[in-house]
């Protein structure tokens, strides 16, 4: 388990919303916690797939996809701030995410 | 003024045919499968049409025209290769052949898997008896899959696929099984559009995505389209040859953009839509 800074946070989540502003052609200005990128965004998973490969290389982690697919059959995961904490729980926990969720029901 | 050309190409193409596309638009209903698979279809092409018109207006001119699937008649329309009524005629011909085939109870479909690769989705088809029934259409990219084939099959798949840890997995509801051999023998009708029609040499070259190759004779374009319908198309290996040669630059002829950057796959490759012309005209309207 990695353990995450508040400054990883930040920039994990300056990260995110870089991402979506920039492949939804949408001004980062208007990007809030709120903003569910499926139906406002009109973002899709394969946009979700790009940023998982992103951020494993940045931070060198170890992860399947698979995981995040089982990961996401259980959480909600469609809103900013939904994906954020997606992405905090990855760099904490790499595959181990799925069990992290499954205690916590 | 895209909706004044949109419009006028819609009025065309209802004098070939007399389906009423405009009717379509405002309320969905026509009265058969055939005349409703041609309208959407056609309203697509058209709209494709109209943004790939903008863009030459606005001085971006391709160095080859690719398309997807369907797409492809529609590249050779914009490539000036068959003409409006050959798009036509060529859509309705498809319209009927899935028309036929749900008259005849031929249950297929297709289906899209984001997030697993080629192999796990072939090992899946195998695992769960299906390799007679559900097949690859094709490889986008590596972590997203089209398959198609027998309609109930098809869902077992997306269905396992999700089990296994897709991150999405949809049925498209294609009613036809498009780039597998399943469909052979209610195709016929296309085959004989597709010698039917007069082609010319493209102005702007077609990448074919099942060589690779540029293609812009009539021979070479015919075959494509017959190799179209029934083959696995190679999008992703297509991608990677376009952005292998230089630093490519893609512009998608959605009106909707639809399709995003996770598109393409180098990240340095430069990926634009109908937004971005209009972010861009906005840019030069200010500057004059």
């Amino acid at each position: 388990m990695n353990v995450i800074t508040d400054e990883i946070k930040v920039e994990l989540k300056d990260m995110i919303y870089d991402f979506f502003a920039d492949e939804c052609e949408v001004d980062i200005k208007d990007l809030k916690p709120e903003t569910n990128i499926i139906e406002e965004l009109d973002g899709d998973s394969l946009m979700v797939i790009e940023l998982i490969e992103n951020v494993k290389k940045k931070y060198s982690l170890e992860l399947k996809l698979q995981t995040i697919g089982k990961y996401m059959l259980k959480n909600s995961v469609e809103t900013l701030s939904e994906i954020v904490n997606l992405f905090n729980l990855i760099y904490q926990y790499g595959d181990d995410i799925i069990n992290v969720e499954v205690c916590g029901a | 003024m895209q909706l004044i050309r949109f419009n006028e190409l819609v009025r065309k193409v209802q004098n070939y045919t007399n389906v009423n596309l405009s009717g379509y638009l405002e309320n969905n209903i026509l009265p058969d499968v055939t005349q409703t698979i041609y309208s959407q279809a056609m309203l697509t092409c058209i709209s494709n049409y109209v943004v790939y018109d903008e863009c030459i207006k606005n001085a971006v001119y391709p160095d080859c025209l690719m398309g997807y699937s369907l797409g492809l008649t529609n590249a050779l329309y914009c490539s000036g290769s068959i003409t409006l009524r050959d798009l036509s005629d060529l859509t309705y011909s498809v319209a009927r052949c899935i028309g036929n085939s749900v008259k005849e109870c031929a249950f297929f479909d297709m289906g899209t898997i984001i997030g697993l690769d080629m192999e796990d989705v072939k090992k899946l088809i195998t695992e769960n008896n299906c390799s007679q029934y559900v097949f690859i259409a094709s490889e986008n990219s590596e972590y997203f899959i089209v398959i198609s084939g027998l309609r109930e099959y098809v869902e077992i798949i997306l269905d396992k696929a999700i089990s296994a840890g897709a991150l999405k997995a949809k049925a498209l509801k294609t009613n036809f099984a498009f780039h597998t051999h399943m469909i052979d023998k209610y195709i016929d009708d296309f085959y004989c559009t597709v010698e039917n029609v007069n082609y010319s040499d493209t102005r702007v070259p077609i990448m074919s995505i099942y060589t690779q190759k540029l293609i812009c004779k009539a021979d070479e374009l015919r075959e494509e389209l017959r190799k179209n319908i029934v083959s696995c198309m190679k999008w992703r290996k297509t991608v990677e040859c376009i952005e292998n040669t230089s630093t490519a630059e893609f512009w998608d002829m959605s009106p909707d953009c639809s399709n995003k950057k996770s598109t393409v796959l180098k990240s340095n490759s430069v990926f634009n839509t109908l937004k971005s012309l209009e972010n861009y005209k906005t840019d030069m309207e200010e500057i004059i």
